[in-house]
């Protein structure tokens, strides 16, 4: 795995972990600037923080890190990229991923733990069984995610929304939509199914030990990542 | 040869008005309504950023910033406008 340092980026020291230790998967912290290779790693995660400090938008100015223009090729070719929080806003500002992310509807920093529903069965939810109801923390003051109403048929028609906010019984009305995201979407992946973005972090709801709820869901996300990668990389 | 002066470009970037602007809402309804400035109907808020360009005029001044908000995305199309105003 690489996980790509931005500056600002805050969150790469737990994924590294949650792969290293918990996953016993090998991670390798990338800084943006430098010229590696990205083709030689099975999948690439971009991690939460502020990169850049939020300055102009949250992840506009990471979006044209020469790193991005080899994600876009490596995307092509089907290699998993990950986004989490601000790596969402990354993937989003750099049109990687459709929509936008907004300033929460509450105009807050919402940090708290949110019931999701899984609404699809992809490389990144396959450990889970269909409709689960999962816990994960947000921490975000960008997450209204939005695009117009066309955009957001052809996501549903393509399964491309991955999880939604809803409540612990997978009802997702506005009533447990933290940040006004339309449709109460949490997660998306790109049409190919290969890159996703979340906002909810599952990093830190990987170790059950450090969850206020006992919930290791997160870990969920990476380890169906891994195990299709190993399906992958066998075929 | 032509005469490269500095002019003040100032981008407009402004919500569409089909999404929600929660800081024009909350301006809205728990400051002007609730104090009774109730000749207001909407308020959005926008952005500017100024920036000072060297160009020959300012009609060149205004289409250097374009090129710029086009290809770095200063502001982002799917959800903003973007005016630009010009200025000696």
């Amino acid at each position: 795995m690489a996980i790509l340092q931005f500056p600002g980026t805050n969150c790469d020291i737990d994924t590294y972990r949650v792969f290293n230790e918990l996953l016993d998967v090998e991670a390798t912290l990338i800084w943006h600037e430098k010229t590696t290779d990205l083709e030689k790693f099975d999948a690439i995660i971009l991690p939460g923080g502020f990169s850049y400090g939020d300055r102009l938008r949250a992840g506009i100015i990471a979006a044209y890190s020469p790193v991005i223009n080899q994600l876009k090729k490596l995307s092509l070719k089907g290699k998993p990229i990950v986004g989490i929080c601000n790596g969402f806003q990354i993937l989003v500002e750099s049109g990687l991923l459709p929509g936008a992310l907004l300033t929460n509807s509450n105009l807050k920093f919402i940090c708290k733990w949110v019931d999701l529903k899984v609404e699809t069965n992809n490389l990144f939810t396959n450990s889970f069984q269909s409709n689960s109801i999962i816990k994960m923390p947000i921490a975000h003051n960008e997450g209204r995610y939005y695009v117009n109403e066309d955009k957001l048929q052809e996501l549903e028609r393509n399964n491309q929304i991955v999880l939604r906010y809803s409540d612990s019984e997978g009802n997702t009305s506005l009533d447990n939509n933290p940040n006004g995201s339309i449709s109460n979407i949490a997660a998306v992946s790109n049409s190919d199914g290969n890159v996703l973005g979340m906002m909810p972090h599952p990093e830190r709801a990987s170790d059950s030990l450090l969850s206020p709820y006992s919930s290791d869901d997160g870990i969920g996300i990476f380890r169906s990542m891994i195990l299709s990668l190993e399906v992958m990389l066998k075929e | 040869m032509a005469t490269v002066s500095e002019f003040k470009i100032d981008l407009l970037i402004s919500p569409k008005p089909e999404l929600r602007n929660p800081e024009g809402e909350t301006i809205l309804q728990d400051l002007l309504l609730r104090n009774n400035f109730d000749y207001v109907t909407s308020v959005s808020v926008s952005k500017v950023i100024q920036l000072i360009v060297k160009a020959e005029n300012l009609e060149d001044a205004k289409n250097k910033a374009l090129i710029i908000c086009d290809e770095l995305r200063l502001y982002n199309p799917l959800v903003s406008s973007c005016t630009i105003r010009g200025t000696e």
